[in-house]
């Protein structure tokens, strides 16, 4: 199931609520990961020298630590994804997190399918052995990154360079928050820094040429105050 | 604490009283006056000496001591009366220039002149008084019911210390007023203003007399005689307890020039009386209305209480009764009847969700804890983040009317999802047909939904966006929390907006956001 080969994935879940550990370990460990779970920073850190994870699912409410801290402090020395998980009137810490090296957000209360979801796309983002699949196919829109093609209802569309890359970033990690400075990285190079206002103009022309309504956007969704994401489902 | 003083500009005393203070000259120096009429009369008759025969120079001076007595009252038209008849037996009787009479006539003439002269000095100088109090009584009746009239709008004690400030100023000639209420801690304050005064001793004594036994009423007015140095004309400081029914509402204290006469007296008690009642009136209302915010806030409370506890409790109940009945070990099931449980819990989980929330939001939006974090965004992206997360029912009905080169919106995009998600699920629930999510830009920008249902009567429109309230469709269909409007509404003007209910034709309901524009650098 997770299409990793030799050896289960290996998620930390980091809680202090029993109940939401136990439906992770549930719905994650059904589908083939190994889980283990940490109800505090503290006892996360300590899971963590013990041995590292292929992605943490971190809640940012802990008795003992501020989640966005220890997910800075976790950034210093490890690289893994982390998937941040938020209740609804904590937007702020949520866009916090994202700014100090979260990868991604999940407001509670999800469902199964798009936890996992988001842990699939982290893990193959992460996962550097696994290439992103060449072509992604969504509704009526095809997406050949390695062909350098985008098809609307068969028909070939005529992308400009920029247009074509944040296209190509989204599809590449397809489901997963991509942050506007990570855009901007990928597409504009890692010296120059494009503003937001900018990277907007060039996704609503992209919306222009795959959506069916451009106006109201099916695929390229925006992400308020974080990013764009490339919706799949 | 409040402070403030009222005092009067001396130009406006001059422009009030301008035409006042020439009656007051005369008044004031209507001796004078009487004698320079007699005199100025003489000296104009002098050339025409012998037009008239001597005795009949007496008809000339009567009309000039009517005058004298009409215009400066009785004792000045006496006094010219006495002058008249010196003046004529002087210069108009022979022999010129003696006071010596030498016909026999003559003494009768000028005998019967002084009588005259001082009976008609008497009676048109009193006529003359009786006006000026009739003018004077008429002028403070008017003040009065000018004041009586501005307090039945004034709806601030700085109003109506404002408005009896005026009063005084234009009638007695008030150099300044001040009007002293009770504050919050007991004391005095002076009404309106800046700076922390306090009152002087003999005011906060009445005040303390007039509270403790306000039946005292009128006999705690004090009048003394102030000036600021030796030399200056001496004012009259007045201070004059308000008390209307057995309450102390303030004390007035004003300054005027003249120490007052009766009648000036009585005009001032009198708009004590008023001022009291006015006070009094507006102090009983604030009471009734901090009684009525107290019950609305009351209801608000036990409206909550009970629809918290419905929209939490119903789908807590099923969700419980399903899963029980799942647990029940004896029963045998098939996948498809297990599958079906679990979508309705799952629906009753999504009920759950949107009512906290709710309630969530509503709280949040109270305690003013949910600031507006403007970002900007395109209308499509905010109307495909409320549409995505909707079944595919409900989605399946939604048309757009959404133009591509709408401006950018820089506003806070997750409350007016929120926003946004109240008023398309009200639209897909109080209808069947189609509703359609359209935006225009034109001065302001506007996000509308419109429907096809039945519509709201005009009566309801207002009362929709009141929290729990619920139109008669609604109230017998389903649940919710009722808040959903009412957030909108509070989203929407904490981003600068206002909402606005429309018909739509040829039936149904056209909701409208309408948000600001920001003109951008």
């Amino acid at each position: 199931m997770t299409g990793s080969g030799t050896h289960a994935e290996h998620v930390l879940v980091v809680d202090d609520e029993v109940q939401i550990r136990r439906a992770l370990r549930t719905i994650l460990e059904s589908r083939g990961y190994e889980v283990t779970c940490a109800d505090s920073g503290a006892e996360c850190i300590a899971a963590l020298t013990q041995r590292t994870p292929d992605l943490i699912v971190l809640d940012l409410s802990l008795p003992d630590t501020d989640g966005i801290e220890l997910c800075e402090q976790m950034r210093t020395w490890l690289t893994v994804p982390i998937l941040v998980l938020s209740v609804r009137s904590d937007e702020t810490d949520k866009i916090a997190a994202l700014e100090t090296g979260a990868d991604d957000y999940l407001t509670k209360p999800f469902s199964a399918g798009e936890l996992v979801a988001r842990v699939r796309a982290l893990l193959r983002r992460a996962g550097g052995g696994i290439a992103p699949p060449p072509v992604l196919v969504l509704d009526d829109v095809t997406i050949d990154i390695a062909g350098h093609r985008v098809l609307r209802s068969g028909a070939e569309v005529t992308l400009t360079p920029i247009e074509f890359g944040i296209l190509a970033l989204l599809a590449q990690n397809a489901d997963r928050l991509v942050t506007w400075s990570q855009i901007s990285d990928a597409v504009w190079g890692p010296e120059w820094l494009a503003d937001v206002r900018t990277i907007r103009v060039h996704v609503s022309n992209l919306r222009k040429k795959i959506e069916q309504h451009p106006a109201v956007p099916r695929y390229v969704l925006t992400e308020p105050g974080v990013g764009l994401r490339l919706a799949t489902r | 604490m409040l402070s403030f003083s009222l005092y009067v500009e001396r130009e406006q005393v001059n422009t009030v009283g301008a035409s006042a203070r020439i009656q007051d000259l005369v008044r004031r120096h209507g001796y004078l006056a009487a004698t320079a009429s007699i005199i100025a009369a003489t000296l104009l008759f002098m050339p025409f000496r012998h037009a008239l025969g001597s005795e009949q120079w007496g008809w000339p001076y009567l009309l000039v001591l009517g005058f004298v007595a009409g215009t400066a009252g009785v004792g000045p038209g006496i006094l010219s009366a006495v002058l008249a008849f010196f003046a004529w037996n002087f210069f108009f009787i022979k022999p010129y220039h003696t006071l010596f009479v030498a016909d026999r006539g003559d003494l009768v003439h000028l005998g019967a002149f002084l009588f005259v002269g001082i009976a008609i000095g008497l009676q048109t100088g009193r006529l003359r008084e009786r006006e000026v109090v009739a003018q004077r009584e008429e002028r403070h009746a008017a003040s009065l019911s000018r004041l009586s009239a501005s307090l039945v709008s004034e709806t601030t004690a700085v109003g109506i210390a404002e408005a009896a400030r005026d009063e005084l100023a234009a009638v007695v000639r008030a150099s300044a007023a001040e009007l002293w209420v009770p504050g919050g801690d007991g004391g005095l304050i002076a009404v309106a203003g800046t700076g922390a005064r306090t009152p002087p001793d003999d005011v906060a004594q009445r005040w303390e007399v007039a509270s403790r036994d306000p039946s005292l009423g009128d006999e705690l007015t004090i009048e003394v005689a102030t000036s600021a140095t030796a030399d200056e004309h001496p004012r009259y400081r007045i201070v004059v307890p308000l008390i209307s029914v057995q309450s102390a509402e303030g004390v007035l204290e004003a300054l005027v020039d003249e120490q007052p006469d009766r009648s000036r007296r009585q005009f001032i008690l009198s708009l004590a009386h008023l001022l009291a009642a006015s006070l009094q009136s507006q102090r009983l209302n604030a009471i009734a209305m901090h009684a009525a915010a107290g019950r609305e806030a009351e209801r608000l409370r036990s409206a909550m209480v009970s629809s918290v506890s419905h929209e939490l409790k119903t789908p807590l109940a099923s969700i419980t009764a399903a899963v029980t009945d799942l647990l029940e070990p004896d029963i045998q099931r098939n996948a498809d009847a297990v599958q079906q449980k679990l979508r309705d819990v799952n629906e009753d989980l999504h009920r759950l969700d949107d009512a906290i929330a709710d309630l969530l939001d509503v709280s949040r939006l109270e305690a003013q804890a949910w600031e507006p974090r403007p970002t900007d965004f395109e209308v499509g992206e905010l109307v495909g983040s409320v549409v995505s997360r909707m079944p595919r029912t409900a989605r399946e009905r939604i048309r757009y009317a959404i133009p591509e080169d709408l401006p950018m919106l820089h506003l806070d995009f997750v409350q007016l999802s929120r926003a946004l998600h109240h008023v398309l699920g009200n639209a897909l629930e109080y209808s069947d047909g189609p509703v359609t999510v359209g935006a225009e830009a034109d001065g302001q920008f506007v996000i509308w939904v419109g429907d096809e249902g039945p519509g709201i009567p005009d009566a309801e429109k207002p009362l929709v966006f009141d929290k729990f309230y619920r139109g008669a469709a609604g109230r017998s269909q389903r649940s919710s929390t009722g808040l959903g409007l009412s957030i909108t509404r509070e989203i929407v003007r904490a981003n600068g907006g206002e909402v606005t209910i429309r018909d739509a034709r040829p039936h149904g309901t056209k909701l409208q956001l309408s948000l600001p524009l920001e003109g951008r650098p």
